[in-house]
């Protein structure tokens, strides 16, 4: 939140950018589409963002999430971009971009508290930055104010503050982007009796940048006359002062040092603004001579380089020039292009020679696979097969043939995983959106090794139907908190050993909770609907599923919790602190636990087996989400928000289906009137009631 | 054994009476969770996980008696012991399930033993700094030595169980043969400030030297919280009596005149003294480039004993491990060149007998739990082939 605020309060600073973007602007250019290699040439540029080297396509991805809730967004022309495209459109072609409707305003409540008309849009619709200039200022204003810390909790904002910030940062970002080649397209006016003039016969922002040195002495020069500057200057450097300042210095008259000196003010106050707007984007890594640093640089970082290191910076500008020379080359496709790959290359030799390009071309194709797209759409396909495999009788090669159905996308979720280790170069969970894959992936593995034991259907169904909700929750995720899901790590997390111990065994666990409780549903419902009415064996195969479920996820979640001690123990020194993700480890734990000693104690059956396995599924729930929503705790890395109203309809719709048991239960208890087969003393026969034979 | 011994050990070893522990504790942790929320974890920690019982209150409104977690832990282990160690039926079946039980009756001696005997704290050090003590996040403790002398001086202690119990309202006296004076600890507060005494509030506030104890709200991470108490020093010869604020901020004890020697009365976190000495080396915070996200800590220290120096290197995930002693690197503080403060960093320190009992419990446990599911899996396949192979002798 803070470093919100201080963006805001910079953006502000930056002198009205906002409304400069055309209110009603005249589109000046339209982009024309984009060649091939110009795309693919800044897909696999690497950026420097949120601690780690990534494509430009990854950045772009996400930053095109967050603001538009999809990665794509249509054109003027109505030609859906993708999201290097749109960054392609948004750097240069700003004006053309602020028209494209890239915001996605959650509800109107939003415009109302700022000011920008609404009138004939949905309650939810998408805007462009044309739309919201006229509430801008208004928008950054309370953006600042939400994000006060002092005046406001940030656990009790409502939900149109917290949008309003969310959309705050979101106008910033793309203003951040659309400006940040401001600095190549600026044009530099100095007048011809200056001595500036002389100086810089070019005067691209690069050219200033090179003579930063002889800028800053003739400031001193202006300011405090040429001793000042002799002062500074050892002998050989004095020596040089002929070919770095203008003749005659010296015997400017005051009017004439004044005039001059404020010509140069003027400049180099042009030099920071463009500055400031240019840094949106760290795309140069530290050459060689910058030792090892770590931080790339964006453009307008240039800046305090040339101006304050006495480090040489030609390397760092040729790559400047490399960029700017880009976006004069604009109205020139072919050499647009040329430029573009010269730069891309540039600056991949130079990533690559410090060892940060080697997993870029790997995480560009991850992305552009999109096996989790390819995986979702085969999970529906494998549900409806299984669907319409219930008409069928279950042969036995149709039983082969059909748990088949769930092995492409199961390998294609595999496979995303994998792509995400080696990219990552970690073990499968290392965050909360990487849980979500991973548990999806246990739940379909152990679903079809059910499945090719019971060959009853009812594994290969839940598998499919959760296989589609799990990568349907990755998906809603991932749009929701708009933010790289493969981010740098806490140092806390950085250890691979304790992430692939811990971290996946007690997602394990959760994966067998949720699948347990899935299967408990059927019972639930079929028993409850009447389904197979006769077949106790169904019933009987579904029990035994659910237990041999809850079982695996009781080793896995014991496992997983205790390691979870003991990887604690080493970090922070202590086995257990009753922190809140420790204590929903423990409640499932304690859950399955009960439910185990029960059953071997007799105190439930089946019907009480399936009835507490759903509860399992809400307090895995609890443990996986809803701690997380607490904003309390050592794991403040998996902290979250926003899904509390997701989460009440879960836990409301299995209460429902644990009443439903209950209806069941009731049922059960009912005495049933039925016709007694045996005859009565030879007079016929007479209607008796049974006592209902307990089935469970 | 009478019939009512035999019931009670029915019901002690039974799986209802595990049910029932399982479930309490589910309830247990679960509001212990949600209370983490409004309460700080060190209160909501005594409240309902180291206690007998405890009182929750539903909505604020109505009161729900409950076992606390310490009561149930000693039932667990009781019915553990009796029903899934001695009277559990020893067989193939249930060969697993007896190894599981016995590593989670280690596991919770382990706790046991951590609760009754562990001590922890911190030593927070700059660079060049050495320490051989370390000082606790929660406990305080008042020392009582007599100033100046030569040769080493005893110290009185009084422990923080002794007065932490207090209320404002409520005085302990505390007296030693030794010495000449009884010390009252008085108006004792958990949170307080010691604020100048203004003319509005003068005659309606306690004042000592023109100070008195503003109580302020308890934070919620309880180690922020500063206590404060007055104390009253009556010499046993019959003198005035004396007063002063102990704070636990103080930076100087509060010195009293007794039969004309001088005490000094300290107020202070509890520490304990450690056999070696620690020197922080060298301090490393490196931040994820670009971001304010932390990557890595380190602290560079020499550990001297016994006039022997070793280097050691402290970090996340690698805490040093020396004669009982577990020094992990736990946090930093920023400098603060205003008041000369230069970066701190901040080790946990934990003195623990059973530090490597979970990890043995653990393996214990994994163990049996992979048995008895191997098992019980072998089982299930066999059963599952014979149904499968008479469907098709059916059909």
């Amino acid at each position: 939140m803070k470093t919100l605020a201080a963006t805001l309060v910079t953006l502000f600073a930056l002198g009205g950018m906002a409304t400069a973007l055309g209110q009603g602007a005249e589109i000046v250019t339209k982009p024309a589409a984009w060649d091939e290699e110009t795309v693919d040439a800044f897909a696999s540029l690497p950026v420097q963002d949120g601690g780690r080297i990534k494509p430009l396509s990854t950045y772009a991805g996400f930053t095109l999430l967050r603001l538009n809730g999809k990665r794509e967004v249509s054109n003027l022309d109505g030609k859906r971009l993708n999201p290097t495209e749109w960054l392609l459109d948004t750097l240069y072609y700003p004006e053309a971009a602020s028209h494209y409707k890239m915001f996605l305003v959650q509800t109107s409540e939003v415009l109302d508290a700022i000011g920008v008309s609404h009138e004939g849009r949905k309650k939810r619709d998408r805007y462009s930055m044309a739309e919201l200039s006229p509430g801008v200022d208004k928008l950054f204003q309370l953006g600042r104010e939400y994000s006060d810390e002092s005046k406001y909790d940030p656990n009790k904002l409502t939900s149109t503050q917290r949008q309003i910030i969310n959309l705050a940062t979101n106008v910033s970002q793309f203003q951040y982007l659309s400006h940040y080649l401001d600095f190549a397209r600026h044009e530099f006016t100095i007048p011809a009796d200056s001595p500036l003039a002389a100086m810089l016969p070019e005067r691209r922002y690069s050219d200033i940048l090179d003579k930063a040195v002889a800028l800053r002495l003739l400031t001193l020069a202006l300011e405090k006359g040429m001793d000042a500057v002799t002062a500074q200057l050892d002998p050989a450097e004095v020596a040089r002062l002929g070919e770095l300042l203008p003749q005659g210095l010296a015997e400017l008259d005051e009017s004439t040092r004044q005039k001059n000196l404020g010509e140069l003010r003027q400049l180099l106050h042009e030099v920071d603004v463009l500055s400031s707007r240019a840094s949106g984007l760290s795309l140069f890594p530290p050459t060689p001579s910058m030792g090892d640093q770590e931080h790339w640089l964006a453009a307008g970082e240039m800046a305090d380089l040339a101006f304050s290191a006495n480090a040489p910076v030609e390397e760092q500008l040729a790559l400047l020039r490399s960029l700017e020379e880009t976006a004069r080359l604009i109205d020139k496709p072919e050499a647009f292009g040329a430029q573009v790959a010269a730069f891309h290359d540039a600056v991949v030799a130079l990533a690559q020679s410090r060892g940060e390009y080697n997993k870029i071309p790997l995480e560009v194709s991850y992305y552009r696979a999109d096996f989790l797209y390819w995986s979702l759409i085969l999970f529906v396909l494998a549900f409806l097969v299984a669907a319409v495999s219930w008409l069928l009788p279950y042969k036995r090669v149709a039983g082969l043939v059909y748990p088949l159905f769930l092995a492409p996308p199961t390998l294609l979720l595999i496979a995303a995983i994998t792509y995400r280790c080696i990219i990552r170069g970690r073990p499968p969970v290392s965050t909360l959106y990487e849980t979500i894959l991973f548990i999806t992936a246990v739940i379909v593995v152990v679903a079809i090794v059910m499945e090719y034991i019971n060959r009853q259907k009812i594994a290969l169904s839940i598998g499919a139907f959760l296989g589609m909700a799990g990568i349907f929750l990755a998906y809603r995720y991932e749009a929701k908190e708009g933010v790289d899901t493969m981010p740098s790590l806490i140092a806390v997390l950085d250890t691979n050993f304790w992430l692939a111990t811990h971290v996946t065994t007690v997602t394990m666990g959760y994966a067998a909770g949720l699948l347990a409780a899935a299967i408990a549903h059927v019972y639930i419902l079929g028993r409850a609907l009447g389904f197979r009415r006769s077949d106790k064996d169904f019933y009987k195969n579904v029990t035994r599923m659910t237990y041999g479920v809850l079982c695996f996820g009781l080793v896995f979640s014991v496992v997983g919790t205790v390691l979870g001690g003991i990887w604690a123990n080493d970090s922070w020194g202590r086995f257990w602190g009753w922190d809140p993700k420790e204590n929903g480890a423990l409640m499932i734990v304690l859950w399955e636990l009960a439910i185990l000693h029960a059953r071997m104690g007799g105190y439930i059956r089946d019907l009480g087996l399936a009835v507490s396995s759903v509860f399992c599924g809400m307090i895995v729930a609890f443990s996986w989400w809803g701690v997380n929503l607490l904003g309390v705790g050592l794991h403040s890395y998996g902290f979250t928000s926003g899904i509390m109203q997701s989460l009440v309809v879960f836990w409301g719709l299995e209460t429902v289906v644990m009443l439903a048991g209950l209806y069941v239960w009731f049922l059960q208890r009912r005495p049933a009137p039925v016709e007694d087969a045996v005859p009565s003393g030879g007079k016929g026969r007479t209607k008796r009631p049974l006592p209902a034979k307990a089935s469970e | 054994m009478s019939k009512a011994i035999r019931i009670l050990i029915d019901v002690l070893g039974s799986y209802g009476f595990a049910c029932i522990i399982f479930i309490f504790m589910l309830i247990l942790t679960f509001l212990g969770t949600i209370e983490q929320t409004s309460q700080g974890l060190f209160d909501v920690q005594r409240k309902y996980f180291e206690s007998l019982f405890v009182v929750h209150w539903a909505f604020d409104v109505v009161p729900i008696p409950l076992p606390g977690v310490y009561l149930l832990l000693v039932l667990f282990c009781i019915n553990l012991l009796i029903g899934g160690v001695v009277r559990m039926r020893k067989g193939k079946n249930t060969f697993g399930n007896l190894i599981v039980h016995l590593g989670m009756l280690l596991m919770i001696l382990g706790g046991g033993i951590k609760y009754w005997f562990a001590v922890d704290g911190h030593m927070t050090l700059a660079e060049n700094e050495s320490s051989s003590e370390f000082e606790s996040y929660f406990l305080w403790e008042i020392t009582l030595t007599p100033a100046g002398g030569e040769g080493p001086a005893v110290q009185y202690i009084i422990p923080n169980e002794e007065f932490a119990y207090l209320s404002p309202d409520n005085a302990k006296t505390f007296t030693h043969p030794q010495l000449p004076f009884d010390l009252s600890i008085e108006g004792y507060q958990r949170n307080a400030q010691p604020l100048p005494v203004g003319p509005v509030i003068a005659n309606s506030v306690r004042a000592v030297d023109g100070f008195f104890l503003q109580p302020q709200d308890l934070m919620k991470e309880a180690e922020q919280n500063v206590a404060g108490a007055y104390a009253v020093v009556r010499p046993k010869s019959g003198g005035d009596a004396q007063e002063a604020i102990l704070w636990g901020f103080q930076q100087h004890p509060a010195a009293f005149a007794v039969d004309g020697a001088t005490w000094l009365v300290d107020f202070h976190k509890k520490r304990w003294a450690l056999p070696f000495a620690i020197t922080l080396d060298k301090f490393t915070h490196e931040l994820h480039p670009g971001t304010q996200m932390a990557r890595m800590f380190m602290s560079d220290v020499t550990k001297t004993e016994n006039g022997v120096e070793q280097a050691i290197k402290i970090t996340m995930n690698e805490p040093l491990r020396h004669e009982g002693y577990t020094f992990y690197q736990a946090s930093w503080q920023p400098a603060d060149p205003q008041r000369g403060i230069p970066v701190r960093s901040t080790l946990a320190v934990v003195k623990d007998p059973a530090d490597r009992i979970p990890l043995y419990s653990c393996i214990i446990v994994t163990l049996g739990l992979t048995v008895h599911f191997c098992l019980k899996l072998g089982k299930h396949l066999r059963r599952e082939g014979k149904r499968l192979e008479a469907k098709r002798a059916l059909a």
